[in-house]
């Protein structure tokens, strides 16, 4: 199914991982079993996007874009209402269905999840053994095996060997993280969910946590979806992004050209936001304008371009004709009616 | 006003003299803060920054006076407020002071207001016993009026509606506006800003910085502004203060700090910022915040310094107090 908006040649084979196709996820908000009218919250609306093996896609969107259901339904926590998902040619999610095409256990194998805050995505009663051995018991690891296979694990993400013996709350943050790294590791994955994996950390852990997951997936031959809410981290790690704006993506394409020459007015408003600390990042928000006001609720996504309300290049048809997708999600892609992307050589 | 006194606190609002603060535990004394010095000057915009743990959250509430003694306990050093020494006044004279003339942004919209009662009786209450406690009185309706202006001067829109919601009804960017609010409802002379915005969206968080820069400009007010966000504090500030393990270990002019910073850490710091224009790798700090309880001898950073020799192992490098300018604490800047 390839909407009006899928350019031609597209479809041409280049490896894909992870394919995202025209997902819709939409929730009900009943005030109560009465409720003839419940409120419709539109979380996702139409997001395609694919995913190269050994490539890091990463999500970007402010509080209530959708990022987190997109994940949600990718890892298979929740449903969409339409759309699929397709990794390596198996559909993993679909409205309705029988849920994977595959199962549990090699659902498992497949993808992997590392969450923001290892203080509460780590049980606290149980040991790092305990936590990361578990995960190996996926791929059929026991006995003795174990223990020498969660002390290799977590040499992989540079803690030492003994860690193996400690709880949760007698590690750092950074730790706690290497240790959900770790655990994500176990059932040796292709593709890892990454969803704010370093913003509960310092700057200083950040950093090498982020050094870390780079290594990782060279060495592995990982891939990457990673989500986040920051964007110079987004610059210096993902190798495409997806700027996401109350459930659609905004602006795609490779993360260089976004970064240098955003189009959407709300990409630009993003960048012009972001606190930075040298002149020559001064110079790359030079002339971007700012945005004001807050994002709308889901429940009452705005008609036409939904960034409309607050967007400061606004005119007449942004407010009723929704835009269509300009340009190639590979390289470059945008929805708005004023700066589109113009595809060269046409 | 010709005495010497005087003529120091004409020029700083506040200075925070040697402040040691320890802690008592199971675990034995843990000395945190061992020595700030800072100085706010009048009208000036400071910044205090470091990662958790550094103390400098601790700094600003010992010099609020909100921290929890026991098991705190300011051991030693002065705060002088307009050249009054908070730590050795009266309670009640202290009390007076606190939310008057100084002032605090509270970190976090999400808990920092009372979720069962309106805005405007939680502003109103403020001012109420502010002024009480200075002895004076205002109608309600006077008090009413203070308020929606104060409102309106944080740019809520419709500041009658938010003086009657409920802070569940508000949304994370208004509440901290409501914080912001509360701060100013008083006209206070110094605004103490404990990472205000943080926990918001991007285009929110710059909002708010930008709203409370226009206001500190407007009033006149003076500024420490506390963050852990280097990029905040170079958009915010005049001056800069940069924390690590309980003291201060570089100061000075904002743009010298970040041109050419001294100190290792601040140096190792910035190295961590992942830059929007996504030049230059991403390096990490090695190890971690040393145990307050029991601090690596000498200067309190050689254990990560790629830097530390000899001397660092044994004896901490001071910032020599009474020079003016950019200075580190560190012996590899330290004159012969």
């Amino acid at each position: 199914m390839s909407g009006p908006q899928q350019p031609l040649g597209t479809a041409v084979t280049e490896p894909v991982l992870l394919r995202v196709q025209d997902l819709t996820k939409q929730f009900r908000r009943s005030r109560g079993a009465f409720d003839r009218n419940p409120q419709v919250l539109r979380a996702l609306d139409g997001v395609s996007f694919s995913v190269r093996p050994g490539e890091t896609y990463g999500l970007a969107g402010e509080s209530g874009s959708g990022k987190s259901t997109l994940a949600r339904i990718i890892l298979g926590l929740t449903r969409p209402t339409s759309g699929t998902v397709q990794l390596n040619g198996v559909e993993i999610a679909a409205p309705g269905g029988a849920g994977p095409g595959m199962s549990r256990v090699e659902f498992a194998r497949q993808v992997q999840m590392v969450f923001q805050n290892p203080g509460s995505s780590l049980n606290p009663r149980r040991s790092v053994m305990q936590s990361v051995g578990l995960a190996l018991k996926v791929n059929g690891v026991a006995g003795a095996d174990v223990r020498v296979r969660v002390g290799d694990l977590l040499e992989m993400v540079e803690l030492p060997r003994a860690v193996a013996n400690k709880y949760p709350y007698e590690l750092s943050g950074g730790q706690k993280q290497r240790v959900a790294i770790a655990r994500a590791l176990a059932p040796s994955p292709r593709l890892l969910v990454l969803d704010e994996p370093t913003s509960a950390l310092d700057v200083s852990v950040q950093a090498k946590v982020i050094e870390l997951l780079q290594r990782l997936r060279a060495e592995l031959s990982l891939t990457y979806l990673f989500i986040s809410h920051d964007l110079s981290l987004m610059r210096t790690f993902a190798d495409r992004t997806g700027v996401l704006y109350l459930g659609q993506f905004a602006e795609s394409g490779r993360t260089d050209a976004v970064f240098r020459t955003p189009h959407h007015p709300y990409t630009r408003g993003l960048l012009a936001a972001v606190p930075v600390i040298t002149a020559e990042e001064e110079r790359l928000k030079e002339g971007l304008v700012r945005i004001t006001g807050e994002v709308p609720s889901a429940t009452n996504v705005p008609p036409g371009c939904r960034f409309h309300t607050r967007c400061p290049a606004v005119e007449e048809r942004c407010r009723v004709v929704e835009p269509e997708r300009s340009g190639d999600p590979r390289t470059h892609a945008v929805r708005c009616h004023v700066f589109p992307v113009r595809e060269p050589g046409t | 006003m010709a005495l010497p006194a005087a003529a120091t606190a004409a020029t700083h609002i506040l200075e925070v003299n040697d402040l040691r603060v320890a802690f008592r535990g199971f675990n034995g004394r843990a000395e945190v803060l061992q020595g700030v010095n800072l100085k706010v000057g009048r009208g000036e915009r400071v910044g205090l920054v470091g990662e958790s743990g550094c103390g400098k959250s601790l700094t600003v509430r010992a010099i609020m006076g909100i921290l929890r003694t026991p098991p705190a306990r300011v051991e030693a050093g002065e705060i002088l407020f307009e050249g009054r020494d908070l730590l050795r006044m009266r309670q009640s004279e202290r009390n007076a002071l606190k939310g008057r003339d100084l002032s605090m942004v509270f970190q976090d919209p999400g808990t920092s207001l009372n979720p069962v009662f309106r805005v405007g009786e939680q502003l109103d209450d403020i001012k109420y016993w502010a002024d009480r406690r200075r002895g004076q009185r205002m109608s309600r309706a006077a008090r009413r009026e203070r308020i929606l202006e104060v409102l309106g001067q944080v740019k809520l829109p419709e500041p009658a509606l938010v003086y009657d919601a409920f802070p569940m009804q508000l949304s994370g960017g208004m509440r901290q506006r409501v914080l912001i609010a509360m701060a100013l409802l008083n006209r206070p002379t110094l605004l103490i800003a404990d990472e205000p915005g943080t926990a918001l969206d991007v285009t929110t968080q710059d909002e708010i910085l930008r709203l409370l820069d226009g206001l500190v400009q407007e009033e006149g007010l003076s500024m420490l502004l506390i963050s852990h966000n280097l990029g905040v504090v170079r958009a915010m500030t005049d001056r800069l203060y940069v924390m690590y393990a309980g003291a201060v270990v570089e100061e000075g002019r904002t743009a010298d700090l970040f041109k050419d910073a001294r100190h290792p850490y601040t140096r190792a710091l910035m190295r961590c910022v992942p830059r929007l224009d996504g030049e230059g790798d991403l390096v990490g700090i090695d190890g971690t915040l040393p145990d307050y309880a029991d601090p690596p001898a000498g200067c309190r950073f050689h254990p990560r310094c790629e830097f530390a020799h000899r001397r660092c192992l044994t004896r901490p490098p001071m910032i020599e107090a009474g020079q003016e300018g950019h200075r580190s604490a560190c012996w590899l800047e330290a004159p012969k």
